[in-house]
């Protein structure tokens, strides 16, 4: 039988893993969308965006463990996503009635907005920065590691240097924001 | 109480700023327009970190998908050629059905991806399973076969039979192939029933559909490991 893997595995390397979750739950997946009226690339669509979801939240903490199998929390999300798609294309009006998810639409703590004006320039601006720049923020903004942490991982002197790091960083990104926003 | 505003803002991030810390946090959040500033920075650049993240994960399931969506193109294929030229297909089987076998082996077989010791990135140690799986990780499957033979050998963990047996299908060596997976499922690991889906395209490769049917039947019967697509498999053989 094959084996889900950990949150923490997930994290530590999500595109294996995630590769091996999206090919061994797909067949599985494919089937089960059967029963729904929508065209063969919406189904794919809602699939990768169900790993996409799961992802964010993983990345941003806002699941820290699931009461489910993961296979159920994927296809929960897609679920919802596909009632979506029909609601949006009005083959669905209620979308509530015939939510049977076994976990609540609560529970998927599904947000998925599209990133403001101001945070696609951060976004870009970011990739502009150095590499070490760009390890520094994501080990503290992403994987919540303390100053002292990212000292020994990444071989500091003392963490007022990684302070000083992270501060060089974050001054660094600001002017480029500032310069793609003139 | 004054409290240094770097400070709460680290605490902030680091999810360690408690109650009384939070209340400051808010007052100067509304009073004062630089640190707001900063905050709203702060968070900016998690969410494009994040953003950055997943464009990355959306380009490995991207590549997920035209890995296996092939195999589902194929039968649209078939059967559009059963219903545009009968008579040619009809002429393929009276020359003994070869080509079509093989050609169904290419579009179902698929290496089993490396579950048991995945490469960690960023990781300083290997561990040694993981050296074991580094040759099939960077699809070398002639000296993947002969480490996992000679694992075998050492430790009799039954799932290095079942990734030899896969490398040497993905080598060509079909006979070989089969009989290490035959020899796997002896042992009847958790890997058995992916050696029963190899072992089918393995022996319809070797237009043996007799073995192939019973297989692919076994495992829609008890709706093991690709049980959807021996259905589908299933069908285009009969």
């Amino acid at each position: 039988m094959f084996t889900e893997p950990s949150f923490e595995e997930l994290l530590k390397r999500p595109n294996e893993s995630f590769k091996i979750l999206y090919i061994n739950f797909k067949s599985e997946w494919l089937a089960y969308a059967k029963r729904f009226s929508v065209r063969d690339d919406v189904v794919i669509d809602v699939y990768q965006d169900a790993f996409l979801c799961f992802y964010e939240n993983l990345l941003s903490g806002k699941i820290k463990t699931l009461n489910s199998s993961l296979k159920t929390y994927i296809f929960s999300i897609a679920k919802y996503k596909i009632y979506e798609h029909l609601r949006e294309t009005s083959k669905l009006r209620l979308v509530k009635a015939e939510m049977t998810s076994k976990i609540g639409t609560k529970n998927l703590k599904l947000t998925d907005e599209p990133l403001t004006e101001r945070e696609k320039l951060v976004k870009s601006s970011l990739k502009k920065l150095g590499k070490q720049c760009q390890q520094v923020l994501e080990m503290f903004y992403l994987r919540g590691l303390t100053l002292d942490d990212i000292k020994i991982l990444e071989n500091y002197q003392n963490t007022n240097t990684v302070k000083s790091q992270k501060s060089r960083c974050l001054r660094k990104l600001r002017s480029l924001v500032n310069r793609e926003n003139e | 109480m004054k409290m240094n505003k770097e400070e709460l803002v680290y605490k902030y991030f680091q999810k360690t700023i408690d109650s009384e810390e939070l209340v400051e946090f808010e007052r100067l959040l509304l009073e004062d327009y630089a640190f707001k500033k900063q905050v709203e920075l702060e968070r900016q650049t998690k969410e494009a970190i994040i953003s950055i993240k997943k464009d990355e994960l959306k380009h490995v399931l991207r590549q997920a998908e035209k890995e296996t969506s092939g195999k589902k193109r194929l039968p649209i294929f078939w059967a559009a050629s059963i219903v545009i030229g009968l008579g040619f297909l009809t002429l393929f089987w009276l020359n003994g059905g070869d080509i079509d076998n093989k050609e169904l082996y290419t579009a179902y077989f698929e290496v089993y991806p490396n579950i048991i010791a995945p490469p960690v990135r960023g990781s300083d140690s290997i561990s040694e399973i993981q050296k074991d799986f580094m040759p099939y990780e960077r699809r070398d499957f002639k000296s993947a076969s002969t480490i996992f033979e000679q694992r075998f050998e050492d430790t009799n963990a039954p799932y290095y039979l079942f990734y030899q047996g896969v490398s040497e299908l993905e080598l060509g060596h079909t006979n070989k192939a089969i009989s290490i997976l035959e020899k796997h499922k002896a042992y009847r690991d958790r890997f058995e029933s992916y050696s029963n889906w190899y072992l089918a395209l393995a022996y319809l490769k070797m237009d043996d559909l007799e073995k192939s049917k019973i297989l692919l039947s076994n495992i829609i019967a008890q709706q093991t490991y690709n049980h959807s697509k021996a259905k589908e498999l299933l069908q285009q053989l009969e």
